[in-house]
């Protein structure tokens, strides 16, 4: 059975913390605006049941910028925000430093980029934790409702269960709401788990 | 003193923020973009360039590799990584192969370096 023990669960989202702290702050950044965080939750799933981790955004029309990484750390990532805020995230992004004609030719560039500078920032971040490795892949964009984004992970005849760890986050004066969400089918996990262990071990 | 500079990132919204904070800075140099490390080789292979600016995640050769190639052929050129990708194995690799590295996101202070790397 793959589980973390309470310690070793502790110390994951804790280091979640962390990186997603960074990644806020890149974000906050990036829009000029202050970014609020919930506390990331961790959990475990079966098939076909990414989708309650969205709550109320399965029902939503949404923009989710999703990456996957390979090494390590291996799964998936995704940005999700509700697709009438996404044109406004992109507008705070760009600022004035870019003219605002053809705004919508720039915009699935410009969430891609967002999407990959967040996901990227905060999967590095717990990589050099961890002491691990994993390689980003290509970010990509998809429109559409919440509920209809994900799909079920690879069939895995041994274990079908996925991990999921997600966050929620609020663009404070606007009013705007996102998550970010890691899944990891559970086989690929022995290589977080052993980096857990090494640095308890070196303060336990 | 005028330098040429080439932009390279696949993110088209990147290169316009990058130039357009860099233009602020020295609008008497010029630039150049490109949409891939292999677009950026082959520039690179035509003109000569005072510094690039290359992204590490694109489609097809990564910007690392890009990056080492380009240094093969133009010993003076100054490269400057700029990635949100902030692995140390990836700090330690773009040292090896002489190049700076700085972290995205793209803002006036990320131009700020870059003028400052490259205008040494």
């Amino acid at each position: 059975m793959h589980v973390l023990t309470p310690l070793q669960e502790d110390a994951l989202l804790e280091m979640l913390n962390i990186s997603i702290g960074q990644a806020a702050s890149v974000m906050s950044t990036m829009v000029n605006e202050p970014i609020d965080l919930h506390a990331p939750r961790m959990k475990m799933l079966g098939q076909g049941d990414p989708r309650d981790l969205l709550g109320d955004m399965t029902e939503r029309s949404v923009c989710a910028v999703t990456q996957s990484f390979l090494g390590d750390f291996a799964g998936d990532a995704a940005l999700i925000f509700p697709e009438e805020n996404s044109l406004e995230i992109v507008q705070m992004m760009l600022n004035q430093e870019v003219p605002a004609v053809s705004l919508t030719d720039l915009e699935q560039d410009a969430l891609k980029e967002i999407g990959n500078i967040i996901l990227t920032s905060c999967l590095s971040s717990l990589c050099n934790m961890l002491g691990i490795h994993c390689t980003p892949a290509l970010p990509y964009l998809r429109v559409g409702k919440g509920g209809s984004m994900f799909h079920s992970v690879s069939p895995d005849t041994d274990d079908p269960l996925i991990l999921a760890l997600h966050i929620h986050f609020q663009l404070r004066e606007r009013d705007i709401e996102g998550l970010l969400l890691f899944l990891m089918p559970i086989p690929s996990f022995e290589h977080i788990k052993k980096g857990i262990d090494r640095l308890l071990a070196t303060i336990t | 003193m005028r330098k040429k500079i080439l932009i390279v990132d696949d993110s088209r919204v990147s290169r316009m923020l990058l130039i357009a904070y860099m233009k602020n800075l020295r609008p008497e140099w010029t630039y150049d973009e490109a949409a891939s490390g292999e677009a950026a080789m082959e520039i690179a292979n035509k003109q000569v360039f005072d510094g690039i600016s290359m992204d590490i995640n694109m489609i097809g050769i990564s910007g690392l590799d890009a990056a080492r190639k380009i240094r093969q052929s133009q010993l003076n050129i100054k490269i400057v990584l700029v990635s949100a990708n902030v692995q140390q194995a990836i700090r330690d690799e773009a040292k090896d192969i002489g190049v700076q590295f700085l972290q995205k996101p793209i803002t006036e202070h990320t131009a700020e370096k870059i003028v400052e790397i490259i205008g040494e």
